[in-house]
């Protein structure tokens, strides 16, 4: 259930307020949650290139910490602390390069702002800079750029990991505080089916390394006077190199009560699913994702008498298998998703199918940047879902529709937040399940929804402050960490190709040729006293060295082999010139032994054969895989530096329409619900959307709209 | 643990000048001037046993620029274990040679044959140096050809 205040809305309130106090207070003296982003460089005077700020005798009069992820503020806390000691031990002091460079940053690296999760890569960016330099009174200011990002390489799919990317931008960047494996977030909402209802999520994901078949446990609950929806879960994942990218499973546990006008829906069940999501493919634009679900459990509707659909149970022990498949896309301004799921169910311990069901959604957002920081989003979700039930179906299976989530208890197809299957019709302008009466009875049997959110934050502060995503020093950095990750990955491929396994499989080959040879050459010495020596020693020194990177090639298990396979055979480097280069270009031109000569060729014939097959790697399949892996995580981080705000407030539009069927008359049809109101998001503190949508054509019995609100906090444990 | 560094007798030379700071057009404030950067790029390799640490710093005084190679490896036995100390922390002066190399990396990133080299035989060196079977100076060039 996603619209969530509750018995704690007074101090949700309160934190509210407190927020954004700190936010108004931001030009104060007191730490601030949010930092300057534009501070005013009015009357900023330039620094010359080329000047030396220590010979010339400048002094330091003000040190800056910029992190763009101040305004968190287990990350705010260390920025703060850190400035503070730089400006004890800098400002008002003599400028020098080792103060300002190797000891500052040996501070601020100690400080370990970024957690380390142990899995992929970890960027760190530091540049300090000197400005407003006034060469008459010889004072300048410093300013030190933190960035540092740990982000996992599983990002969930397209649709979803741009509502985390808004709401939670330090999970996109790995920047979530890593102490406490104990999670809570609060969460209420109000809608008139309900009345006001609050709750919450806890999770507990202890720290532990290696694989484990469930390593997180999740409780998640929201009640009111009329409604109840509690569930728990345990779930485990794996990440891998490979077609199959990442995949997860979760056992969990329902149980729901809530009003649907005038019937009751309840719903108690356990299920199991495990789901997988495919490498992204066509240019890296595109993701695949399936998987599959067993329920069982009991549905009870409690209806009156007449309103009972033909072929519908109002109690009933049932079971389930569910199957979906669906594609999702990320480019730079748009994310997208199609899902398809079918459900066969089954009234009682039958393996008879009772009743089929299939749910198509497709969902859609794209953002226009007007103005800087200031994105124009638009959020579309089309939605449609069929029951064929040859012989019965429980009432509480069927669509009911409205503000809240589906009459079963459960927003999404699917339990779990990683993929988000809509499948019950959403119309803004009608209270939760209260767009369910068709001209067969209570819940539909069918039906298709559109909702549309438009968007435009009036005021912002990004994350990145202008001065840093203007900056192209920094740009170019940050861009040249994620070419070098997507490099790593490629080596990876190269290293699984099958002809890197043919190649490194005749490496052990070489070990005794590059012996020969080197018994030749000490031969040769010793025939030739003190002729030569330095290129000798030069020839000894390849060979070894050559002998270094077989050994290593041979010890090592892992993509570390590729590294010393490639410089062995492709040497190409000045500094450590090649066996042939050394012994037979330089020593045996001047030499002319024919030991040597010997044995430097049988090292060349059988060091050809392997470069062969070394050759044949297919390394423009390897980059493509390589840049589609990545393809995914450097959109998200894009999006998140250069259109997303820590803080926005934002007028919101909404269009909603919704068809339910068999319609007869009032009954069933179709009910459009525009409406407006406001967004505001303070980014992994609160969020909160506010708004009203007017039921345009109402049937009798049907309100003239309804209030729709949500709110979320950030997890209090943190 | 191992904490050592190698110097080489051309880094010295003055090879380039820092970002140039000019005049900005009028009303607009003129861009902070650059003095040091380091960029660092922790790879965890997939089996959990091994974490490398390539990092680049550019040091400048004003007149000169030094770039410094930073290299770390943690090694560990049990992937559900702490990695505890370094195996390895060295620092590589960089050659002036290959300033215009180092530049080039930490602006648009290392190829694959570089971080190839970074994560292979560098990794391996560098150990090697620290056990004391490879010499500093010929490890200190098998660091530096990460940059080639």
């Amino acid at each position: 259930m996603r619209h969530t205040v509750g018995p704690q809305l007074s101090r949700l309130l309160t934190l509210l307020a407190a927020v954004a106090g700190a936010v108004c207070a931001q030009n104060t003296a007191s730490p601030n949650v949010l930092p300057d982003r534009n501070p005013s460089q009015k009357g900023v005077l330039p620094c010359k290139a080329g000047t030396d700020f220590e010979s010339d005798g400048y002094r330091i009069v003000k040190t800056t910490v910029d992190d763009p992820f101040r305004f968190l503020y287990w990350i705010g806390g260390k920025s703060r602390s850190i400035e503070a000691q730089l400006e004890a031990k800098l400002d008002n002091q003599p400028f020098t390069y080792k103060a300002v460079d190797a000891d500052a940053l040996g501070l601020i690296e100690a400080a370990q702002f970024v957690p380390n999760n142990g899995k992929g890569f970890l960027v760190r960016i530091e540049l300090v800079s000197v400005q407003n330099c006034d060469p008459n009174a010889k004072t300048l200011e410093l300013i030190y750029r933190i960035y540092s990002t740990n982000p996992p390489k599983f990002l969930g799919g397209a649709t979803e990991s741009q509502d985390t990317a808004e709401k939670s931008p330090q999970t996109t960047t790995g920047l979530a505080q890593s102490g406490s494996p104990f999670h809570f977030t609060p969460s209420g909402g109000y809608n008139r089916s309900y009345g006001a209802f609050g709750g919450g999520r806890f999770q507990a994901a202890p720290n532990i390394a290696g694989f484990h078949l469930f390593d997180t446990f999740t409780a998640e609950g929201l009640g009111s006077y009329s409604m109840r929806s509690l569930s728990a879960a345990l779930s485990g994942s794996v990440d891998r190199l490979g077609w199959l990218q990442h995949s997860d499973w979760r056992l969990n546990y329902l149980n729901s009560s809530a009003p649907a006008g005038v019937a009751r829906l309840k719903t108690a069940g356990l299920s199991g699913q495990i789901d997988g999501q495919t490498q992204p493919f066509w240019k890296g634009t595109v993701l695949a994702r399936f998987g599959g679900l067993l329920q069982g459990g009991n549905m009870q509707g409690a209806v009156p008498g007449g309103l009972l659909p033909p072929q519908t149970v109002s109690n009933a022990a049932y079971g389930l298998l569910r199957g979906y498949a669906g594609l999702s896309s990320r480019t730079s301004h748009n994310v997208f998703s199609v899902s398809y799921g079918l459900e066969l169910g089954s009234v009682g311990p039958s393996a008879r199918v009772d009743w089929r069901k299939h749910i198509g959604d497709v969902a859609d957002e794209f953002w226009v940047p007007i103005g800087d920081h200031k994105p124009l989003e638009v959020e579309s979700r089309l939605t449609i879902g069929g029951i064929q039930a040859p012989h019965s179906i429980p009432l509480s299976a069927r669509f009911f529709g409205g503000n809240g989530g589906g009459g079963n208890g459960e927003e999404f197809f699917i339990p779990g937040d990683s993929w988000q299957i809509r499948d019950a019709p959403v119309i803004r302008a009608i209270p939760a399940n209260r767009l369910y009466l068709t001209g067969q009875g209570a819940g539909a049997d069918r039906f298709a929804s559109v909702n549309l959110t438009v968007a435009y934050p009036v005021k912002s502060y990004p994350i990145m402050p202008k001065d840093l995503s203007a900056d192209p020093e920094f740009s170019s950095l940050l861009h040249g960490q994620i070419v070098t990750a997507a490099s790593v990955e490629q080596n990876y491929y190269t290293w699984k190709d099958p002809n890197f396994g043919v190649a490194i499989s005749r490496l052990a080959s070489l070990k005794p040729l590059l012996d020969a040879l080197q018994k030749a050459v000490d031969a040769a010495q010793a025939a030739h006293p003190n002729q030569l020596p330095d290129a000798f020693a030069d020839c000894t020194g390849s060979i070894g060295m050559a002998a270094f990177y077989v050994g290593d090639a041979l010890a090592a298990k892992s993509d570390a082999q590729y590294g010393d396979l490639l410089r062995l055979l492709q040497p190409g480097d000045p500094l450590n010139p090649s066996v042939q280069d050394s012994c037979v270009g330089e020593l045996n031109q001047s030499l002319g032994d024919p030991g040597i000569k010997t044995a430097a060729a049988a090292f060349d014939v059988e060091r050809t054969v392997i470069l062969n097959d070394f050759n044949r790697i297919d390394q423009k399949a390897a980059a493509q895989k390589a840049a589609n892996d990545i393809a995914f995580v450097n959109r998200t981080l894009n999006t998140l530096f250069k259109d997303l705000n820590i803080f926005s407030v934002s007028p919101v539009a909404v269009f909603d329409t919704a068809w339910i069927g068999p319609a007869k008359g009032a009954l069933g049809g179709n009910r459009i619900g525009p409406g407006g109101g406001i967004r505001l998001e303070l980014a992994s503190y609160v969020n909160f959307t506010f708004g009203y949508a007017w039921n345009v054509n109402r049937q009798p019995g049907e309100g003239k709209g309804a209030l729709f609100f949500s709110m979320g906090v950030r997890d209090l444990f943190h | 643990m191992g904490s050592s560094s190698a110097s080489n007798p051309g880094s010295g030379a003055a090879s380039s000048t820092p970002t140039s700071g000019t005049n900005p057009p009028a009303g607009v404030a003129p861009p902070a001037l650059p003095i040091a950067l380091k960029v660092s790029f922790t790879l965890n390799t997939p089996d959990g046993l091994r974490e490398i640490s390539f990092g680049l710093e550019k040091d400048t005084d004003g007149a000169k620029v030094d770039w410094t190679i930073t290299f770390t490896l943690y090694e560990r036995t049990d992937a559900s274990k702490p990695f505890g100390d370094p195996v390895v922390s060295l620092n590589v002066f960089v050659a002036a040679a290959l300033h215009a190399n180092a530049e080039t990396a930490a602006k648009n990133g290392l190829t694959p044959a570089q971080t190839a080299q970074a994560t292979g035989p560098a990794a391996d060196a560098a150990k090697a140096a620290h056990e004391g079977t490879l010499p500093l100076p010929v490890a200190s060039k098998i660091i530096q050809s990460s940059l080639q």
